[in-house]
């Protein structure tokens, strides 16, 4: 049975990275198409497609070594292993993505995929075909050792929201620039600034309205 | 869709990102005005840095690529131009809470 749900594991997770791949790609070439084909399916900063193209292929080969390994499950054990790692080191970096609030990291998606990884890593460990000759002691003792440290990373991820830890890129408003000026009650100044179009933009301009008045780096959404 | 919901909750609100040069992704500017909102979110940038100056926005130390990147802030007005919150801070990786921003705004007449 192990050997028949390694297979399957395989099979499914190999055809859903080739999913993905494809979806990467179909991402990278609509950005790419003459005119644009409209909103983006993921947020991609100026340079972010290049990354997407990179991440397709990964995904798309990676599919298909696994998807190799469904149809030869003996000869794939450094894959499962491989896969085991990649997918603990993905959880991580979500999770550290978590804590230290960094959204550039964290992306559209949701930290819970953390929790997905690691128990699809749990799985390798165990699934992925041992070598014929050898014992059974130590390959169980270092597949149990992986199996606690996985454990402990996903009772990490499960505790951090409770915990207060992480999401540290959320914070309340403060005003630590000494320079800054105006202050609350008074009004403010008007300077003109130029819209998208050409044309003059004062803060007088839009008096009689509430105004978000916001200075960023750049807008990329 | 977020973001239109978001705005039909305040209907009188304009936001305004302002820029020290037309740093916005076209995508960006196409989802606006896809979902109809080109009036109401606008894109400006600050020319000569003359707006974060005026508001002493502009990085004292800043690197020769930071030219006129201002510290990020954000300021709420009232109707006659007040400002009503304002958070400007020197750590660009901590994110204002958009909930306060809300909680200002419910407060406003």
């Amino acid at each position: 049975m192990p050997r028949r749900a390694y297979v399957i594991l395989c099979a499914i997770l190999g055809t859903l990275l080739c999913l993905i791949g494809l979806v990467l790609f179909a991402q990278f070439f609509r950005f790419h198409a003459p005119g644009g084909l409209g909103v983006p399916v993921l947020a991609m900063g100026p340079n972010g497609h290049y990354f997407v193209a990179f991440a397709g292929s990964a995904c798309v080969a990676w599919g298909g070594a696994l998807i190799g390994a469904a149809r030869h499950p003996e000869h794939s054990r450094t894959l499962g292993t491989a896969t085991a790692v990649a997918l603990v080191m993905s959880a991580l970096y979500r999770i550290v993505a978590w804590i230290v609030g960094d959204y550039a990291l964290l992306g559209n998606l949701l930290r819970g995929e953390a929790a997905c990884f690691l128990l699809l890593a749990v799985a390798f460990v165990w699934l992925r075909p041992g070598r014929p000759a050898a014992g059974g002691g130590p390959r169980v003792i270092g597949r149990s050792l992986a199996t606690l440290g996985i454990v402990a990373l996903l009772a990490l991820d499960f505790a951090l929201p409770s915990t207060g830890i992480g999401r540290r890129g959320i914070g309340a408003a403060r005003n630590d620039v000494s320079t800054a000026a105006p202050k609350l009650g008074e009004p403010m100044p008007d300077f003109a600034l130029v819209d998208l179009d050409g044309r003059t933009l004062r803060p007088s301009d839009l008096l009689g309205q509430r105004v978000l008045l916001t200075f960023e780096r750049s807008v990329d959404w | 869709m977020e973001l239109r919901q978001a705005l039909a909750k305040e209907p009188d609100l304009v936001v305004v990102y302002v820029m020290a040069s037309n740093q916005v992704n076209a995508k960006t500017v196409r989802f606006v005005d896809e979902l109809g909102l080109r009036d109401r979110i606008r894109f400006a940038r600050d020319e000569d840095s003359a707006a974060i100056d005026s508001l002493g926005l502009r990085k004292q130390d800043a690197e020769s690529i930071e030219a006129g990147v201002p510290h990020p802030a954000s300021y709420v007005l009232d109707r006659e131009g007040v400002v009503r919150f304002v958070d400007v801070r020197e750590d660009f990786h901590i994110w204002l809470d958009p909930d306060e921003v809300l909680q200002v705004l419910a407060t406003l007449p």
